[in-house]
C-alpha cells in the first residue's frame, strides 16, 4: 500500500523547468532512494512533498488522501519529516532548543529546560548516537555532529514519511553506519523512507527500491536487488559511462616536490604532520571525516593562528599568516563549503571567476573589462559551466556548476599547489567525472594537489598516493596499487588490518 | 558493507565553552560599569543614598528602551523608532495630565501612550514582516513619522505631570533604595521568564538563522510582528519614565534614546548580527552610557571643554566597545576574526 505518492508533479522556477511530471511512491516500510544527478529534479521533489515549495501541477497522496502542504510545519503536522540538504539547525541555539524548537515543554508556558535537557539525552542515547551535550550550541559542533542532531531531531518529531535528502553527505563512514542502524529500526515500525544520496554504495546497502530522476523527470523505478550499477548510472545519465576515472600516469623519473610540510603542529587538533606531494600528484588525505583534514588544509592556507611547523611551497617556505600570503605562495584551496567560502552567492559568476585575480586585470585599480570578458569566458568554456550568462549570480547555478565556478576561480591564478576539500561531495556524477579529469589534466600540467575526500573509490580511483589520517595525525601512507578499500578503512579506524578482519569476522 | 559490519569507535566530544566565554562580553560590561561607578564615587563629594537614586534614575528609561532594541537586534534588525516612541509617550502623558484629576489624567496618558507604542511597533512589524522591507528603512520613516506626531501633540515643552505620582518611580524608598531599582528588578524578572518562552527562543532562533527557522516550523512572520511591537511598547514605557523624570512632555527628549539604545545593546554584547545577546547585558550598557557624563563631569578638563564634551564620550564609547572585541583576536581560527 503506497502511503505516498507523488503523481505527475510539475514545477517550473522562472524558465527553468525543475520538475516536469515526475511520478514516484513509497510503500509502508519501504526505504524507497531517489537517484539522479544535481538539477535532475530529486530537491525539488523533497521540497514539495514538503511543503517547502508549491507544485505547479500534480498531487500528492498521503494515505490515499490528496494533501496540500503551504509550509514546512503543515508537512510536519502530517507526519512528514525531512532531514534537508541545507541544515536547518539554528546556530545560536543549543542542541536542547534546536531538538525541541517550537515543541518545547512548558509549564504554564515556560520552558522547562531541565526536562528539555533530560529528553535530549535520552533521545540521543535511544537512537545510539554519540551523548552531544545538551547545552553546546549548534554553532560550535562540528558539521558530522550537527547533521546527527538535525536527523535526531526529525526522528524525534516520529515521521510517518522520514525524508534523508543528503543526509548522509556529512557524515564519515562510522556515522552513517550510526544512521543506517536507526533507518533499519524505523523501517521495522512501518515508518516510510525516503532517502537521497550521492554514494551509490549507500543507496544500495539499505533502500529496496529506487526511483530515477533525469532532467526533471523520473526515468523509472527499479528494485535495488535485481539492478546492475551500471544499469542505473546508465538511466541517471542517460548514456553509457565508460570509465569514471581518468588513467593514473606511470610515476615520473625525478620527484620534484612541490610541497613539504615539516611538523605541522596546532594543538589539540593537528599532531606532528609531515609529508610531501610532488609536482605532478594528487595525493588523497583519507580517513573518517573530522580527523583533521579539514584543520590540515585551512592550516596549510594561513587560516589559523598559532601553527608550529615548517611549510615549504616550490622550496620557499611559507608564512602562515593569511590566505593572502598562502596565494602569493601559489597555493590555492578550495574549501569544504562552497557556499559559504568558497563563493559568493550573490556575486555573478564572473565576479567570483576574478576575485582572486583582480589586481592582475586591473589598472590603477580600475577593471579592464575586456580582459575580465575573456578570461571569465575561457574559464566558463574550459570547465563547461552551465550558466545562461556570465552576469548571472552564481548561487543560480546548480551545485556541480558552483564547484566548477569554486575551482575555475583559482586555476586563473598562478597557482601551483591545490587543497582542496572534498571537491565532489553533493554533486552528480557526470560533474564528477569532469571534475576528475580537470584534476588530472591540473596534475599532468605540473600542479601539485592536496585532496580529501570522504569518498573511498574516489581516493581509489584518482589519487597517486593517500595519507591516511586518525586523530590530527598521518597513520599511513599508501602508495599506487596500495590504496584500497581495505586498506583505507582499516587505517581509518586507527586499526590494524588483522583486528578489521576479527571484526568482521565476528559479524558474520 | 552492511550495517552491522563496522565497529563504531568512541566519538569525541564537543562540551559546552566555560560561563566566562559564552557570557564575556556580558561580564565586560559589567567590568566597565563597576569601574564607572568606582571612580564616581572616589571623585564625588557626598556619595550618599541620593546619589545612587540619581544614578539609578538616569538610566532607567535607557534601559527600559534598550529591552526593546535588544529584542530587535536579537532578531538580527533593528528600530530607529525607538527614540521618537519614547518622546511620543512622553508627550501624551504630559498632554493628558489634568489639574483637576490628576490621577485620572495619568492613568488616562499612561495607558493611552502604552497602547499608542504597541501601535506603532505594530506597525513597524506589519511593514517589516510583510513588506518583506529593511527594519532599519522602514523604522527610521516610521520614526519620523512618530517623531512628527510627538511634535504635532506638544509643539513645545511643558503639560502637566502630577509631581506626587512621578517620584513613586523616581524617589527612594525607605530613604534608602532608590525606587527605579524596582522597576529595574520588574524587568530582570520579566526578562528571566521572557527567556524561557517559545517566543523568546523563536526570537532568537530567527535572529541566528531565519532559513533554519522557517525550517523547523517557525513562524518567522508572527514572531517578526510580535518582536516590533514588543519593541514599541517597551519604547512608550520608557517614555512613561522619562516623564517621571522631567515631569513635563518634550518633543524632543527622547530622541536621543535610539542611538542610544543602540549603543548599550552592543556594549552589552549582542551581536548586531543576531541570534545573540542578552537584556541583562543591555541593562549594564545602558548604565554605563548613563554614567559616562556624570563621571566626566567630575574631571576638570571636561567641564572646561563643554563643547569637547561629545568628543570625550564618543572615545569612551568606542574604548568600551572596542575591549569587548579584544576577545576576538585571540581566535586560533582567524575566520573567526573577520
Amino acid at each position: 500500500m503506497a502511503l505516498l505518492s507523488a503523481t505527475d508533479i510539475s514545477k517550473r522556477f522562472g524558465g527553468v523547468t525543475a520538475l516536469d511530471e515526475a511520478s514516484f511512491s513509497c510503500e509502508v516500510g519501504e526505504i524507497h532512494g531517489l537517484l539522479g544527478g544535481n538539477g535532475a529534479g530529486k530537491s525539488t521533489m523533497v521540497k514539495v512533498i514538503c511543503g517547502v515549495v508549491a507544485p505547479d501541477e500534480g498531487v500528492i497522496n498521503l494515505d490515499n488522501q490528496v494533501v496540500t502542504f503551504g509550509s514546512p510545519a503543515q508537512a510536519n503536522a502530517a507526519g512528514v519529516i525531512s532531514v534537508f540538504q541545507e541544515l536547518s539547525l539554528v546556530p545560536d541555539l543549543s542542541i536542547a532548543e534546536n531538538l525541541f524548537l517550537q515543541r518545547e515543554p512548558t509549564r504554564f508556558g515556560i520552558i522547562d529546560r531541565g526536562a528539555m535537557r533530560r529528553q535530549t539525552t535520552a533521545l540521543l542515547a535511544s537512537l545510539e548516537f554519540p551523548a552531544i551535550d545538551p547545552d553546546v550550541r549548534a554553532r560550535d559542533l562540528p558539521l558530522s555532529d550537527r547533521q546527527l542532531v538535525e536527523i535526531a531531531k526529525a526522528i524525534s518529531r516520529k515521521p510517518r514519511v522520514l525524508v534523508l535528502d543528503e543526509a548522509t553527505s556529512a557524515l564519515g563512514a562510522q556515522e552513517v553506519i550510526r544512521l543506517f542502524r536507526v533507518v533499519h529500526q524505523l523501517k521495522e515500525q512501518g515508518t516510510a523512507i525516503i532517502f537521497i544520496s550521492h554514494r551509490m554504495e549507500e543507496v544500495r546497502n539499505i533502500c529496496d527500491r529506487a526511483t530515477i530522476f533525469r532532467d526533471g523527470q523520473t526515468v523509472g523505478t527499479v528494485e535495488l536487488a535485481n539492478t546492475s550499477n551500471e544499469y542505473i548510472l546508465q538511466m541517471m545519465v542517460g548514456r553509457e559511462l565508460n570509465e569514471v576515472f581518468p588513467e593514473k600516469p606511470a610515476p615520473p623519473e625525478t620527484l620534484i616536490p612541490a610541497l613539504e610540510v615539516e611538523h605541522l603542529t596546532w594543538e589539540p587538533e593537528l599532531h606532528d604532520v609531515s609529508f610531501t606531494v610532488n609536482r605532478s600528484e594528487i595525493v588523497g588525505l583519507a580517513g573518517l571525516e573530522g580527523q583533521g583534514q579539514g584543520e590540515l588544509l585551512f592550516s596549510l592556507f594561513g587560516v589559523y593562528g598559532g601553527v608550529a611547523g615548517t611549510v615549504r611551497a616550490n622550496g620557499q617556505s611559507v608564512m602562515l599568516k593569511s590566505p593572502r600570503s598562502s596565494m602569493s605562495s601559489h597555493v590555492a584551496l578550495i574549501p569544504e563549503d562552497r557556499k559559504t567560502q568558497g563563493l559568493i552567492l550573490p556575486l555573478t559568476v564572473e565576479a567570483n571567476l576574478l576575485l582572486p585575480v583582480l589586481p592582475s586585470i586591473s589598472n590603477l585599480g580600475v577593471i579592464d573589462r575586456s580582459k575580465e570578458t575573456k578570461l571569465t569566458d575561457r574559464m566558463i568554456q574550459r570547465l563547461s559551466i552551465k550558466t545562461s550568462s556570465p552576469d548571472v549570480p552564481v548561487g543560480n547555478l546548480s551545485g556541480g556548476n558552483q564547484q566548477k565556478a569554486a575551482i575555475a576561480k583559482w586555476l586563473l591564478t598562478d597557482a601551483k599547489i591545490y587543497l582542496m576539500y572534498d571537491p565532489t561531495r553533493g554533486i552528480d556524477v557526470a560533474t564528477k567525472h569532469e571534475i576528475y579529469r580537470l584534476l588530472r589534466e591540473l596534475a599532468d600540467s605540473g600542479a601539485a594537489i592536496l585532496l580529501f575526500s570522504t569518498d573511498a573509490a574516489e581516493l581509489i580511483g584518482l589519487c597517486d598516493r593517500a595519507l591516511v589520517m586518525y586523530e590530527g595525525a598521518i597513520v599511513r601512507e599508501l602508495a599506487g596499487p596500495e590504496i584500497t578499500r581495505e586498506n583505507l578503512i582499516s587505517s581509518a579506524f586507527g586499526m590494524r588490518r588483522e583486528e578489521l578482519e576479527v571484526a568482521i569476522d565476528e559479524v558474520a | 558493507m552492511s550495517a552491522e559490519a563496522l565497529p563504531l569507535q568512541p566519538h569525541r566530544t564537543v562540551s559546552k565553552p566555560p560561563i566566562y566565554q559564552r557570557f564575556g562580553r556580558v561580564f565586560l560590561a559589567y567590568g566597565i560599569l563597576i569601574a564607572l561607578l568606582f571612580v564616581y564615587q572616589a571623585k564625588s563629594p557626598h556619595f550618599e543614598q541620593r546619589e545612587w537614586r540619581s544614578i539609578a534614575n538616569s538610566g532607567m528609561t535607557l534601559t527600559i528602551a534598550g529591552m526593546g532594541q535588544t529584542l530587535a537586534v536579537l532578531t538580527g534588525g533593528i528600530d530607529l523608532s525607538v527614540g521618537p516612541m519614547v518622546a511620543l509617550s512622553n508627550c501624551i502623558i504630559a498632554s493628558t495630565g489634568d489639574e483637576q484629576n490628576p490621577d485620572r489624567g495619568l492613568a488616562l496618558g499612561i495607558s493611552l501612550a502604552l497602547i499608542v507604542g504597541a501601535l506603532g511597533g505594530l506597525i513597524n512589524g506589519l511593514l517589516i514582516a510583510y513588506g518583506r522591507l529593511q527594519p532599519i528603512i522602514v523604522t527610521l520613516a516610521t520614526g519620523y513619522i512618530y517623531g512628527g506626531i510627538a511634535l504635532r501633540v506638544r509643539p513645545e515643552p511643558g503639560g502637566f505631570v502630577p509631581y506626587n505620582r512621578t517620584n513613586l518611580l523616581t524617589d527612594l524608598q525607605w530613604d534608602k533604595v532608590p525606587r527605579a531599582l524596582f522597576v529595574l528588578l520588574g524587568l530582570v524578572i520579566f526578562w528571566l521568564l521572557f527567556k524561557r518562552t517559545r517566543i523568546c527562543t523563536n526570537i532568537y532562533a530567527i535572529g541566528s538563522s531565519a532559513d533554519a527557522a522557517y525550517m523547523s516550523g517557525v513562524n518567522v512572520i508572527r514572531t517578526k510582528i510580535l518582536t516590533y511591537t514588543l519593541v514599541g511598547f517597551f519604547a512608550a514605557l520608557a517614555g512613561v519614565f522619562l516623564t517621571a523624570q522631567t515631569a513635563s512632555g518634550d518633543a524632543n527628549a527622547g530622541l536621543i534614546f535610539t542611538l542610544n539604545s543602540i549603543a548599550a545593546v552592543v556594549i552589552g554584547g549582542a551581536s548586531l548580527a543576531g541570534g545573540s545577546g542578552t537584556f541583562i547585558g543591555t541593562i549594564a550598557g545602558a548604565y554605563v552610557l548613563a554614567l559616562i557624563p556624570s563621571v566626566l563631569y567630575f574631571f576638570d578638563f571636561y567641564r572646561q571643554r563643554p563643547l569637547s564634551q561629545d568628543l570625550y564620550k564618543g572615545s569612551i564609547l568606542l574604548a568600551a566597545v572596542a575591549v569587548g572585541a579584544i576577545g576576538i583576536l585571540r581566535q586560533r581560527n582567524r575566520l573567526d576574526r573577520l
